[in-house]
């Protein structure tokens, strides 16, 4: 990677933020209303502890770098040249493939909420385009886009939080009794499921770090991160109920479209939505950047694998889920499950072959 | 030469992925504003084709124009919306502020399942747009017979919802409140209205030419998403005390000469006490009402202000005791006991409570403070 090509932790921290409202809102308060009940944003924070654990296992695994080296080289030396390239390329293929979903989840976004009747790839190849652009360039780029994005998204979440406050209804939100631990419990795994992808971008993006990358400030985010996740979850539920929360394919939507601002401002929702375009963009961009990265090794450096893992991406989204239900199964199923074994079994997998074999 | 060139690519593809992320490709979705008709009330009857629905627009939405109404069916909303906006002359639909939704009292009774299922899918529709159900009559009736060429149904609906927010013998419900207290309780209120000839007095018209308007009608109470029964708006009374909500509405008594006197109630809320046994099961429930009144109309000086209050008492507490006798009776919590209950005592469960519901003794207490005026003391 080029030496010209780095960034701070405080910025690649606010590409990862940025990135993580999209699955944020497709995973959080619809999966976890399902699965917790009302107290689905108490499962949110619920979750923290063990997104923190990860990040602090990924975290030691990255100090196991020696000076100057990659990540591709550390994976080649802790599962062996061939194996450990293998392996990462698989990641790649992951993230690539994470890539296309994201770019799917996106257009099915703006065809739930605001263009009922649109063709899908009608949103695919712009946005598909842009990323491919943005994941061939220079991460530096990126992270500082992330960096002017992020408070202007975070400050619509807020807004709109507060404007929903007087939607919450109590009963909506409590009482939680110990007979709900279970499902309080079943409820952490969309918040771990988002949580892991973002950790795992992280993870492969902290290559470019300048600077003390200190666990303390990563740890600080997830925190913040979650808090925020947990208000909004809160907000969806507290105001329509778990049940009907459940029912919805976009309640933060759903809720934004109630909401009178300033009582003249109304229907907002397309501005919103349009929004989180900048946060699909940004996964999209990062995801494929890091996918270039795991499959450096293979394809070799420069931006052919950065071309051909965007070219996938997006013939790939055109393809993915032709139909809202299949699109609901491979969100619900297929992919929580992929990214479950490259965050508990893949990733970790290196690291402990690598511990046995005394590499790393 | 090489930044020139940058710039020569990037800034055509900038502009094109703006208007394409923007969706200005989409051709079949611009569409001018000048050409849109903005639907603010939605009527849902029941047709042997499957929905029948009318479409009324608010006055004026033009300079001086009436109110448009447009009506067509199909097998389903989606399908009767697309009947209409086809044969719409000139006119696209914009259904993105539709305020009400009007539901036939048939309609009802058959189940409102799929025009929720429709809202919960639709992301033309807010789910805090208010349903009502027109007591004894067909949507379609009100939509197209209800105003005149200066107002229509979403305006008399509109005051309707003003009214009930001052008076609290009734309240607007939002689809979002009975969809989920649809899947919680299993039953629901729903703002109820009724066709009646309007106040407007003209000398040259008799009570029967009057336009016709809509007004307040109590509650439609469903379960299982069918409409199980009305509740006046002499019972709504008590579900607002029950539920907090009450407003300024006139509570009719006698005085000790046996003449009417008018009391108007300022306030009031009830308080759940749930009666456990040594087991801690749910054995009974003690609900308290405290409510305030203003003397309007009647009463001589001579009236006990002590009398009047045990009238007043008498009269919330026949209201919110119907009230509950009917919950029980259709074994519909409509009022979401359960809900209040389990925020008291978490050890409670929903399921448990809806299981004992129909049967649980009840005791009711109501204590009401009458306020001065019409020769009463404050506080009397």
């Amino acid at each position: 990677m080029s030496g010209r090509d780095s960034y701070s932790l405080g910025q690649l921290l606010a590409l990862c933020s940025a990135a993580a409202l999209t699955p944020a809102l497709r995973l959080l308060p619809s999966q976890t209303a399902a699965l917790a009940g009302r107290g689905a944003w108490l499962s949110v924070l619920l979750a923290l502890p063990a997104a923190a654990a990860y990040g602090a296992f990924l975290w030691l695994f990255l100090r196991r770098r020696r000076a100057g080296e990659s990540l591709a080289a550390l994976w080649r030396r802790a599962a062996g040249e061939r194996f450990g390239a293998l392996l990462l390329a698989l990641c790649g293929l992951w993230l690539a493939f994470y890539a296309a979903f994201t770019l799917r989840d996106s257009a099915q976004r703006l065809i739930d909420t605001v263009y009922p009747q649109a063709e899908r790839r009608l949103f695919i190849l712009p946005l598909g385009l842009a990323a491919a652009v943005a994941g061939a360039g220079e991460a530096k780029r990126l992270v500082r886009t992330a960096k002017l994005v992020l408070p202007l998204m975070v400050a619509a979440v807020a807004l709109t939080l507060c404007f929903a406050l007087p939607e919450l209804r109590a009963d909506n939100l409590l009482p939680i009794a110990g007979r709900d631990a279970l499902p309080l419990l079943r409820g952490t795994l969309p918040t771990l499921d988002a949580a892991g992808l973002i950790l795992t971008l992280l993870f492969f993006l902290s290559e470019g770090l300048t600077g003390e990358a200190r666990w303390r400030a990563v740890a600080a985010r997830i925190g913040l991160l979650g808090a925020l996740m947990a208000a909004l979850v809160a907000a969806v539920v507290g105001a329509f109920g778990h049940e009907l929360t459940a029912r919805l394919s976009q309640p933060y939507f759903a809720l934004v479209r109630c909401l009178v601002f300033f009582r003249a401002l109304e229907r907002m929702e397309a501005l919103l939505v349009a929004l989180w375009i900048f946060s699909d963009f940004l996964l999209t961009s990062a995801a494929l950047l890091a996918a270039r990265r795991c499959l450096a090794p293979i394809l070799g450096e420069g931006r052919l694998p950065a071309v051909l893992a965007g070219a996938a991406a997006i013939i790939c989204a055109c393809l993915l889920a032709p139909g809202t239900a299949e699109f609901t199964a491979l969100s619900t199923r297929l992919v929580p499950a992929l990214n479950a074994a490259v965050c508990l079994l893949l990733i970790p997998g290196v690291f402990f072959v690598g511990k046995l074999r005394r590499r790393i | 030469m090489n930044a020139i060139y940058k710039k020569a690519v990037s800034v055509p593809i900038m502009i094109w992925l703006a208007l394409a992320l923007s969706g200005c490709g989409l051709r079949e979705q611009a569409r001018e504003v000048d050409q849109l008709l903005v639907v603010q009330a939605m009527g849902v009857d029941a047709a042997a084709s499957g929905v029948r629905l009318t479409l009324s627009s608010a006055a004026g939405s033009e300079s001086g124009s009436p109110p448009m109404r447009l009506e067509g069916s199909g097998t389903g909303v989606v399908e009767a919306i697309e009947r209409i906006r086809a044969g719409a002359n000139e006119e696209d639909l914009l259904c993105a502020h539709i305020g009400h939704l009007l539901i036939g009292e048939e309609t009802a009774r058959r189940g409102i399942g799929p025009c929720l299922d429709y809202l919960c899918r639709t992301g033309d529709l807010r789910l805090s747009v208010p349903i009502c159900v027109l007591r004894g009559g067909e949507a379609r009736e009100a939509l197209l017979g209800v105003g005149n060429e200066s107002y229509g149904a979403s305006d008399a609906l509109e005051s309707v919802d003003g009214d009930l927010r001052a008076r609290g013998d009734g309240r607007s419900t939002p689809a979002a409140g009975i969809l989920r207290d649809l899947a919680r309780y299993g039953s629901a209120l729903v703002c109820a209205v009724s066709l009646e000839p309007s106040a407007e007095a003209d000398a040259s018209a008799g009570a029967e030419e009057r336009p016709l308007t809509l007004v307040p009608s109590g509650y439609a109470v469903l379960k299982s998403g069918k409409l199980l029964g009305f509740l006046d708006r002499e019972q709504a009374v008590g579900v607002g005390l029950l539920l907090g909500e009450s407003g300024l509405c006139e509570i009719a008594v006698t005085d000790q000469a046996g003449l009417p006197v008018t009391l108007t109630l300022s306030g009031g809320s009830g308080a759940l006490e749930p009666r456990f046994d040594e087991s801690g099961a749910l054995r009974g429930l003690a609900v308290t009402v405290e409510a305030e009144a203003l003397l309007a109309e009647g009463a001589a000086g001579d009236t006990e202000p002590e009398y009047l209050q045990r009238m007043l008492e008498r009269a919330l507490e026949a209201r919110v005791r119907e009230v509950l006798r009917l919950s029980q009776r259709w074994d519909a919590d409509f009022l979401g006991l359960a809900g209040r209950l389990s925020l008291r005592a978490p050890g409670l469960r929903e399921e448990d409570f809806a299981a004992l519901w129909p049967e649980l003794p009840l005791t009711v207490g109501v204590s009401a403070v009458l306020r001065g005026g019409g020769g009463l003391e404050e506080g009397a």
